[in-house]
C-alpha cells in the first residue's frame, strides 16, 4: 500500500496547507504505509507524473491551487488536467484545492476511482494575531482540521464516503463553535466555513478504501 | 436599482461590519485578504469579489432556510 502527498508551498495559503498536511505524512508513515512526500519545488508535473506511473500509489492527497478543470503544484504548474487525468484511475484521490471536483473530479471518478474534492472555492480564514506562529492559530484550525480528519479517516481504512461524512460532521461542529462566538470575530468566518461544508463532495466509487 | 445591485449593496454593508483583524483566502491568488481588500474586490467586480458575493449570499439563504 502506498500513499503520495503533494505539498507545494510557494505562497501564504499553500504555506498553511503544507504545514497542516505535514502531520498526515507522519501518520501515513506510522501506519506502515509506504509514504511518498513531495513538497515545495519537488511538486512538479514531471516528478509527480513519474511517481504516479511508476510507484502506483493507491491514495494521493493534492494540496495546491486549482480550478474546475485542473490541479496545480509548485509555482502553479499544472499537475493534472484533461490531458493526463487518466493516470489517476483506480485510485482514491483527495484534492485540497479550489473547485477541482467540479469538472476534473467528475472526469476522474468512475466505478473504481474515488475523487474527493471541492465543487467550488475552498476558503481559508486566519487570525492576524498568529501570523508568525501558525500552530497557535485557532481560526485556521477550524478550516483545516476537518480536512485532516478526512485524510486520517482514509488512512485508517475507512471508505471515501465515510471520510467525507466525518469531515462534514467536524465542519458542522466548527460552524456551531463559530455561531456560539467562542473565538474572536467568529461570525465573520461563518459564511466561508459554511461554503467549504457545502463544496466538499465525493464522486465515483464512494466505497473505495486504500 | 435591480435585484443584483440590491444584493450587492446588502453584502457590501455586511462585509463592512467584519472586523479589520479578519483575513480570508479564496481562490488561486495565494494571499489572505483583509476586510478592506474584500470590499475592494466586490466593488470592482473582480472574480474573487464575485465569488465572495456568492458565498455570502449562499450563507444568507442557508440562514433563512434554517440550514445553519
Amino acid at each position: 500500500m502506498k500513499s503520495l502527498f503533494v505539498r507545494p508551498c510557494h505562497d501564504d495559503v499553500l504555506g498553511y496547507l503544507s504545514y497542516f498536511s505535514k502531520i498526515l505524512v507522519r501518520e501515513s508513515e506510522k501506519r506502515g504505509i509506504k509514504t511518498i512526500n513531495k513538497e515545495k519545488e519537488q511538486a512538479t508535473n514531471k516528478i509527480i507524473s513519474n511517481i504516479i506511473k511508476k510507484q502506483k500509489p493507491s491514495f494521493i492527497m493534492f494540496n495546491g491551487h486549482g480550478a474546475p478543470d485542473l490541479i496545480c503544484g509548485h509555482n502553479n504548474e499544472v499537475l493534472i488536467n484533461k490531458d493526463n487525468f487518466k493516470v489517476l484511475k483506480n485510485k482514491l484521490i483527495y484534492s485540497l484545492s479550489c473547485s477541482s471536483a467540479k469538472i476534473l473530479g467528475k472526469k476522474i471518478a468512475d466505478e473504481s476511482t474515488a475523487f474527493i474534492g471541492y465543487d467550488y472555492e475552498f476558503a481559508l480564514g486566519m487570525d492576524t494575531n498568529c501570523q508568525t506562529s501558525v500552530y497557535r492559530d485557532k481560526i485556521v484550525k477550524l478550516f483545516l482540521d476537518p480536512s485532516n480528519l478526512l485524510v486520517s479517516s482514509i488512512l485508517k481504512g475507512n471508505t471515501a464516503e465515510l471520510a467525507v461524512i466525518k469531515a462534514k460532521k467536524d465542519m458542522k461542529r466548527n460552524i456551531s463553535k463559530l455561531k456560539a462566538g467562542v473565538l474572536p470575530y467568529s461570525k465573520d468566518y461563518l459564511p466561508f466555513l459554511f461554503n467549504n461544508y457545502m463544496a466538499l463532495s465525493v464522486k465515483g466509487d464512494k466505497l473505495k478504501t486504500i | 436599482m435591480n435585484k443584483d445591485e440590491i444584493i450587492k449593496k446588502i453584502i457590501i454593508e455586511r462585509v463592512k461590519t467584519m472586523s479589520p483583524n479578519v483575513k480570508i483566502a479564496l481562490g488561486s491568488d495565494g494571499r489572505f485578504l483583509t476586510r478592506d481588500e474584500i470590499l475592494q474586490e466586490i466593488k470592482t467586480n473582480t472574480s474573487i469579489g464575485d465569488k465572495i458575493l456568492t458565498i455570502q449570499l449562499n450563507y444568507l439563504k442557508a440562514l433563512k432556510e434554517g440550514i445553519v
